[in-house]
């Protein structure tokens, strides 16, 4: 089920807000979250939901077993035991035929796949365990006594499957004791929307424009910019449309889910970039992997391979293929070039070039993401440059730029905060008729695009 | 001031999310969209199996989308957006142009061309060659408008790669003979009534020109709105079409069967228009009742007792009745839905006819739907 379905915009949405709003005192909230959450996941993953019980089960009965035998090596022990039933459904499902893959092209065998499909949001969901897990065991966080209540934190489903990457300290209190109130449902309201419309307005009309490249058959060096542009934007505006759906979905619910996006396209350094973008999972790898591996307080050389173990983590992360790894590996290596000598170099560099460095490598970086495998990443890059006689310009190209330059500037501007800025500027009186009239315009023109058209994909769903 | 604020936020998303929910549920379904020529997708049933291999939740979706409410406002909506608002210059590949709506097709498929070419040439060694075969292109109507920018097929290279691999029939250029103003605004076709100088064309060509009807022995008759298929797929608010058929003494005592799908041959009592298809799906079923592998149209008042074969798509439909008065026996056959081998089934070959292959652009474009 997808935030910009017909499913569950206009059935699925106002049944759990009516329960939700009925439902007396925050335990039968919970229920009503946690039942909602099961059948959102069902409706996508009939089979796998199975796997989100099991993860809430297991990692309910070693967070008490950790907790309870804090500083004894059993709850170490406890602790590994979980990671390692994370890691290995994280493994089975998402690598192993990557790896089967790689050994059968290595060594030319001919090992089968295994053709089991990815269950939804594995990845996020698998992180957020452990990282409760992990916090239980340093103490941060107390294990959670009822089941019922750690399941609702597992599977709640505003952030179950593309993120942003709660953890349990963030919600912990919040799953105890919140409550509805009008201006958290009205901010909820206003960021559901927001949302709904960055996703459904710009990022899949964006979509639509990477797609028609796809199948030109009259490519040029100017289509392939144009695309590259347009894939930068549709991901931006897809993934944090889908956190701000998320976030106000959370708040609508009384929850505070941490922030995912902070304009990283506005950034003036890669390192910036990533302080600024997927920040729940940055986060993530900074406290459970590159800080327990002794972060930057550790030799030089120690320090490098801690970064590049989290950046090959951080590609892999993101698709089981070689592109995201070298996508990942690419942004480890300028990170480590930037924090060696570029950065001080770029802070008295004159912004603008600043920021088309960054942009230039951004938008490069996800041409590597979107493309098909290392052959796609050669092919895609080439074009870039205009590899193989490509002609500088096609009528194609020159067409669809036409066609789409209102939404390109659109999008360009939307991911910086000048709106958010003018809007800002504005007393609040203009603002008492401006945003219900935007929030309702948003949901009435999103939902005609989501009637019109097929093309509704969640890119992130895939990791 | 805040507080107000948010009461009308709130109240203005639970009105459109709970007021669309509830309307769902107490609007009738439709069966049918008549603006985009298609079955709506219905309820679908609640089974276990269909619950556990996600057919049901796929279905769910698919149906709330064909039976939102106001569905046809939202998809005005969009498609203003989308022209109007973000200036895009077309949406799904369909544009306008003075009034006139149009499809882009972006791609030149030389495979589905040569395909075309290599099926005439093998339907012509195995049932024609005792036969006059001639073969023209119906120009889709982005021809008549390649200077306006918009994605289309390359017609030189199209009709190039027919002429260069079509072998063993005569090429008749019906392409001067055409202009927009012979084609509907928000349908595809052209407008049977502005037919008569590709008929004479034709007829000229095939050497029945001097026994083709007049224009003035027609009479026109206009059907009205005509919906044509571009106005459901553009969702823009564009004034209907008028459909206008043309009768004449030979179109009226003319019989016309049409194969039944048991393979035999069922005549028509409604004749060469079937007016009780104007108020179905589509309304350019009037014309030799639209969609049919194979029809015969026999008209023993026709000025020669010679025999034409049409091969066709569904241009050919408004046309045919005007060749009415010059054969007195017309067949017309269309490869996407009787396969080329099974011909000799059904179609039996008269020596000395003429034999006509008419497929437009679009259909050689896409020629791997005939068989």
């Amino acid at each position: 089920m997808l935030f910009s379905g017909a499913t569950f915009l206009y059935v699925f949405l106002p049944i759990v807000l009516l329960l939700y709003a009925l439902a007396p005192g925050v335990k039968c909230k919970n229920y009503v979250l946690l039942i909602a959450s099961l059948v959102f996941y069902f409706f996508g993953e009939p089979i796998y939901v199975l796997l989100l019980i099991f993860s809430s089960i297991s990692d309910w009965l070693h967070s008490i077993y950790i907790e309870k035998h804090r500083g004894e090596k059993k709850a170490k022990i406890a602790l590994i035991s979980s990671i390692a039933i994370n890691l290995a459904m994280l493994g089975f499902f998402k690598y192993t035929d990557f790896l089967i893959g790689t050994v059968n092209s290595v060594l030319g065998a001919s090992i089968p796949k295994t053709g089991v499909p990815l269950p939804i949001g594995i990845s996020f969901f698998t992180f957020q365990t452990m990282s409760y897990t992990i916090d239980v065991y340093r103490g941060r966080a107390h294990a959670q006594r009822d089941l019922g209540t750690m399941a609702t934190f597992v599977c709640l489903f505003p952030q179950l499957i593309a993120g942003p990457i709660v953890r349990y300290v963030d919600v912990a209190a919040e799953l105890e004791d919140r409550k509805m109130t009008l201006e958290n449902v009205a901010l909820g309201v206003r960021r559901f929307a927001f949302g709904l419309g960055k996703k459904v307005l710009i990022a899949n009309v964006m979509g639509e424009l990477t797609q028609i490249f796809r199948d030109s058959g009259d490519k040029s060096v100017l289509f392939y910019w144009l695309y590259a542009l347009a894939y930068a934007l549709q991901i931006y505006f897809d993934f944090s449309g889908y956190s701000d759906m998320a976030i106000g979905l959370g708040a609508m619910f009384g929850f505070k889910f941490p922030e995912n996006f902070n304009y990283p396209y506005i950034s003036k350094s890669i390192t910036e970039f990533w302080r600024r973008w997927h920040m729940t999972l940055g986060g993530w790898f900074r406290d459970y992997v590159y800080i327990p591996l002794g972060g930057n307080r550790t030799t030089k050389l120690k320090w490098l391979r801690n970064i590049a173990i989290v950046w090959i983590l951080t590609g892999a992360w993101h698709g089981a293929q070689w592109n995201f790894v070298l996508w990942g590996v690419m942004f480890g290596v300028l990170l480590i070039i930037e924090k060696l000598w570029l950065g001080k170099i770029l802070e008295k560099l004159p912004a603008f070039i600043s920021h088309l460095y960054v942009l230039f490598l951004v938008v490069i970086s996800f041409v590597i993401f979107n493309a098909a495998g290392l052959p796609g990443v050669v092919s895609d890059l080439g074009g870039l440059f205009g590899a193989g006689d490509l002609p500088l310009i096609s009528s194609e190209a020159l067409y669809y730029l036409k066609s789409y330059a209102v939404p390109v500037v659109i999008a360009v501007i939307g991911a910086t905060p000048i709106p958010k800025i003018l809007y800002n500027k504005l007393t609040e009186w203009p603002k008492v008729a401006l945003e219900p009239i935007v929030t309702a315009a948003l949901l009435l023109v999103s939902t005609a695009f989501i009637i019109n058209g097929s093309f509704n994909p969640f890119l992130y769903f895939r990791f | 001031m805040k507080k107000l604020k948010y009461i009308l936020t709130v109240a203005s998303f639970a009105l459109i999310i709970f007021g669309l929910a509830i309307a769902q549920l107490f609007i009738p379904d439709a069966d049918v969209s008549y603006s985009e020529r298609r079955e709506l997708t219905q309820a679908p049933e609640v089974t276990a199996k269909a619950l556990f291999n996600r057919e049901f939740s796929d279905k769910l979706e698919s149906y709330l989308l064909d039976q939102f409410p106001a569905r046809e406002s939202f998809r005005r909506l969009n498609a203003v957006t989308r022209f109007y608002a973000l200036r895009q210059l077309d949406s799904n590949g369909i544009w306008l142009d003075g009034g006139t709506v149009y499809k882009s097709e972006n791609v030149t498929n030389d495979t589905q061309i040569e395909y075309a070419a290599r099926l005439y040439n093998a339907v012509i060694d195995s049932y024609l060659r005792d036969c006059h075969v001639y073969w023209s292109i119906v120009p889709d109507k982005s021809y008549f408008a390649q200077d306006k920018g918009h994605p289309h097929i390359d017609y030189d290279r199209l009709i190039s790669i027919m002429k260069s691999n079509v072998s063993g029939a005569r090429y008749i250029d019906i392409t001067d003979t055409l202009d927009i103003g012979k084609y509907y605004r928000t349908d595809t076709h052209w407008l049977q009534p502005r037919l008569f100088d590709t008929v004479d064309r034709l007829g000229d060509a095939m050497g029945v020109g001097e026994f083709l009807t007049d224009e003035s022995e027609y009479t026109p008759h206009t059907l009205s709105p005509f919906y044509g298929v571009y106005l459901g797929q553009a969702a823009l608010p564009i004034s209907p079409d008028d459909l206008t058929y043309l009768t004449s003494p030979y179109t009226d005592s003319a019989r016309v069967s049409y194969m039944s799908n048991s393979g035999v041959m069922e005549e028509n009592p409604e004749g060469v228009y079937t007016l009780s298809k104007f108020d179905g799906m589509d309304g350019y079923d009037v014309f030799l009742g639209g969609t049919q592998p194979l029809i015969r149209i026999v008209n023993e008042n026709a000025k020669t007792d010679r025999e034409l074969y049409i091969f066709r798509d569904s241009f050919g439909s408004s046309i045919a009745p005007l060749f009415t008065g010059a054969y007195s026996k017309i067949t017309v056959i269309d490869l996407r839905y009787v396969g080329s081998q099974y011909l000799s089934n059904f179609v039996e070959f008269t020596s000395g006819s003429d034999v006509l292959f008419l497929n437009s652009t679009l259909v050689l474009n896409t020629a791997m739907i005939m068989r």
